[in-house]
């Protein structure tokens, strides 16, 4: 793909989110004026970028986006949750688009027709209020006619916009009328056209379809779907007494002649770059408050970079990166307006070939350059991308590295043992320290490079909570927390799923309607709680919320009636454990199927996603007051802790989440069940399996006096292993079964030990079953 | 009578309001393969919208030249009539390449 359009799809991704969050902030918070600011610098940002490819339907529906967001801003209009929910779906849409273009580097040729309707949708949910609004606001003329001068020539033919351009020359001003009649106007006997068409001294007129037309035989023609454009240089008076009656469906900016000098034919039109060049400008050139002094020369500075440096001018981009830090310090927007018109008159006498431009700039010399070869001391490169595969095959390096650096212990043990040298033996080993102590750093910085924040994950859920609990009819209020913990990237990536179940779960089951909670005695608003944190080299993940809990009676019962417990073990079975039944497979205690959730594949689905990145999942819940699920995730999948074990002769690793305890059980104390073995634990019975048996392998661990026991939780259920011996904890690089083995069950992988062995390690989950 | 339908033309003729586009759309949809306007002193937006719906060739100039020079353009389907966002410029188009 490009290289132009790679960049701006990851930082449109960006955006976009900053978009969401800021609007979410808004809703919440109607007066919070940092979040319109964000919400309104991110649209623009995105919108301005979105200008430089060609997916006019995407820059459509941002454009309309922008000028909502900017009468919200402006005039205080506030939000309603349906208008929130229309922006969120030109959101969505959006993402839509941005995905496309990752795609198929294009927009569908639907994309269109879809833009015109969501620009329309927008502008019925808002319009009416911000056209009451807008008339009122003529405060602005150079922002509004700015904007209207984009759409010009999408409206008008060039030779009549080159007319205008020349009468307006000459008068110093020409209106631009925009008249969008009312659907059902006709009714009332009016007849837009006609009455357009009155307007004196038209030097330019236009119609165009508010909405895509429909078929034939679709089509109400009694409905107006038509707006009205027309330039004229009559005044303002004149066409407010010719719109009479109709005030309010009209909006008369008036356009500068210089703006509308570049329709002039003996100018070529601007290119892209110079016409974001000089939005900016204007921008920067209206008073703005202080607390948004910032936000807003940065913003403006960032559009004008980015269109210089997608017109391969970095030189000049890193002259604007200059200027936006010398306007921020000195907190004036001068330095960067004077930068941008510098770079706008240095282009000018040399057309729009960039090339020429900078050319003349090396030639002329002294003045230029060095302020941009400056400029780019003054902002060196600060983040990367790279290709996560590169960062894969370093870690794989890595890995290596560690299997190859382990079999240095086994050198020195023979260099003292089988050839008699100490002295050797003791050097080997005091380098064997060194290079364990680089390894370990060079792993640690690797997986630094990998670690991404939880927030990342987070930051999905307030959308998702607002939907679904605006479509239960339930007031949820989401609580983040420790959103800045870090985790290695596939461990991040793989918590959404889980995540996304477990607070559907709590939204559906878990959280009461208002009425309910307020007949219990708690506030109407709920609280759902989503905390990150670190704990040793594990990340915590827990999801709290303050609903009606959980009782483990109607588990157990629930349980019993689905076969899941038999009766010996319905009567043994302990709450907390009872608890954990709701990660069984196939169990749900909704009555009916909601389409969240209730189908009974959700917490099973959760920890098997939670065990297979090697978590462990928890779940505590009082009744009437709520649940807790807990969550433990390794820092990073790319290391396994595993209990090196071993039966007879043989090695095995298992992995150490698994591993609960190891005890040694007296012969004498195994009590014998039909069949099957067990032993008492603390007071409790538990089932003991002969790992010997379970992997099918000769000679049997019964001639000692003591079973070595090791004690493990799988599925959760206490299991004793019987085994020959305990071996030590390792971090090993596990490497899937692959190929022919792929298909031999019981193995989860295998790792290369230090002195070249093979070491199998389990997948006790398979064993067992 | 203001909207004949003559062979597969329909003949709009003197001023064609509000109510006429109710009979214009039913003349279309009953196959109508082309209008002449040249008779046509005034046309109602309602009328506008079921040209610009049906996209059938005209025949003009109508004789009233406000209609001619401000209408005429859009609904004459060879004159592109409702302009879509401009095509990307020359330039921007080149850089892309690169």
């Amino acid at each position: 793909m490009n290289e132009l359009l790679a960049q701006f799809i990851a930082e449109a991704r960006d955006l976009l989110q900053e978009a969401d969050e800021g609007l979410l902030a808004l809703e919440r918070t109607p007066d919070d004026e940092d979040a319109i600011n964000a919400l309104f610098r991110s649209v623009h940002t995105l919108k301005g970028s979105s200008g430089l490819f060609d997916v006019a339907p995407l820059t459509q529906i941002l454009h309309a986006a922008e000028d909502i967001f900017q009468a919200v801003r402006e005039h205080g209009l506030s939000l309603t949750p349906p208008m929130v929910d229309t922006a969120l779906r030109v959101f969505d849409q959006v993402g839509r688009f941005i995905n496309e273009l990752d795609v198929n580097e294009a927009l569908t040729d639907d994309a269109g027709p879809i833009a015109r309707t969501l620009v329309a949708d927008l502008r019925n949910q808002f319009g009416r209020r911000q056209g009451e609004v807008l008339a009122k606001a003529d405060a602005a003329p150079g922002d509004t006619a700015r904007d209207a001068v984009r759409d010009l020539a999408r409206w008008f033919a060039e030779d009549a916009l080159v007319a205008a351009a020349t009468v307006a020359a000459r008068d110093g001003t020409i209106n631009l009328v925009s008249y969008r009649p009312e659907g059902g106007c006709f009714f009332r006997g009016e007849d837009p056209l006609h009455l357009a068409m009155q307007i004196p001294r038209l030097q330019a007129f236009a119609i165009e379809a508010r909405e895509a037309w429909p078929a034939l035989s679709a089509l109400d023609p009694f409905t107006c779907n038509l707006d009205i454009h027309a330039l004229t240089t009559a005044s303002r008076a004149e066409l407010e007494s010719l719109f009479r009656y109709v005030p309010e469906q009209l909006t008369i900016t008036e356009i500068p002649a210089p703006l509308l000098s570049r329709f002039d034919a003996r100018i070529v039109p601007p290119s892209l770059p110079e016409t974001l060049l000089r939005e900016q400008i204007d921008l920067c050139s209206v008073p703005v408050p202080d607390e948004e002094f910032a936000g807003r020369v940065a913003s403006a500075a960032r559009v004008a970079s980015n269109a210089l440096r997608f017109s391969q001018r970095p030189e000049q981009a890193a002259i604007v990166e200059a200027a936006c830090a010398e306007a921020l310090a000195a907190r004036q927007t001068e330095p960067l307006t004077a930068a941008l018109a510098s770079l706008l008159d240095s282009e000018q006498p040399s057309g729009t070939d960039p090339k020429t431009a900078s050319e003349q700039a090396s030639e002329t010399g002294s003045a230029e350059r060095p302020v941009a070869a400056e400029a780019a001391e003054r902002t060196p490169v600060r983040t990367l991308r790279v290709d996560q595969e590169k960062v894969d095959a370093l870690m794989n390096l890595i890995g290596e590295l560690v299997v190859a650096k382990n079999g240095l212990p086994f050198l020195a043990r023979r260099a003292e043992q089988q050839f008699g040298l100490r002295d050797l033996s003791r050097e080997i080993k005091e380098q064997y320290g060194v290079i364990d102590r680089i390894t370990q750093e060079l792993r640690s910085a690797v997986m630094a490079v990998r670690m991404m924040p939880v927030g990342q994950v987070f930051q999905r859920f307030p959308r998702l909570v607002r939907d679904l609990s605006r479509k239960l009819g339930k007031q949820v209020h989401l609580v983040i927390e420790g959103g800045d913990t870090e985790a290695d990237k596939n461990v991040v990536e793989s918590l959404f799923d889980p995540l996304l179940h477990m607070v559907r779960n709590s939204l559906d089951h878990g959280v009461e309607s208002p009425d309910e909670r307020a007949a219990c005695g708690k506030p109407a608003t709920a609280t759902i709680k989503l905390l990150a944190r670190n704990d040793s080299d594990q990340v915590v993940i827990e999801v709290t919320d303050d609903g009606r809990g959980i009782d483990p009676e109607v588990i157990k019962r629930k349980a019993y009636e689905r076969g899941l417990l038999d009766e010996a073990r319905l009567a043994a079975i302990t709450d907390d454990e009872a608890t954990m039944l709701v990660f069984a497979a196939g169990f749900s205690t909704a009555e009916t199927v909601s389409d969240l959730s209730g189908r009974g594949v959700g917490m099973d689905v959760v920890r098997n996603t939670v065990e297979k990145a090697g978590g462990r999942i928890a779940m505590t819940s009082v009744k009437g007051q709520g649940t807790t699920v807990r969550l433990d995730l390794p820092l990073s999948m790319a290391v396994s802790r595993v209990m090196t074990i071993a039966v007879d002769d043989r090695l095995f690793g298992i992995p150490m989440e698994l591993i609960h305890g190891t005890v040694k059980v007296p012969r004498s104390e195994i009590v014998h069940i039909r069949g099957s073995e067990a032993f008492v634990l603390r007071g409790r019975v538990v089932p003991l399996l002969h790992l010997a048996r379970l992997l099918e392998l000769p000679g049997d661990a019964s001639r000692t006096e003591d079973v070595r026991v090791l004690v493990v939780r799988v599925g959760g259920q206490t299991i004793g292993l019987g085994i020959t011996a305990f071996g030590e904890g390792m971090e090993v690089i596990l490497k899937p079964l692959e190929g022919m083995l792929a298909k031999i069950v019981g193995y989860t992988g295998t790792a290369l030990l230090g002195d070249g062995r093979v070491l199998l390690v389990l997948d006790l989950k398979e064993l067992i079953r | 009578m203001t909207i004949r339908r003559a062979d597969d033309t329909i003949l709009l003729e003197d001023v064609c309001a509000v109510e006429d586009a109710e009979t214009l759309l039913q003349e279309l949809q009953a196959g109508a393969a082309s209008i002449d306007w040249t008779g046509c002193t005034h046309l109602h937006t309602a009328c506008v919208q079921v040209i610009l719906t049906a996209r059938v060739p005209m025949h003009g100039p109508p004789s009233n030249p406000a209609l001619a020079r401000w209408l005429a353009p859009t609904l004459h389907p060879d004159a592109k009539p409702i302009r879509r966002p401009a095509a990307p410029e020359p330039e921007t188009a080149r850089l892309m390449e690169v």
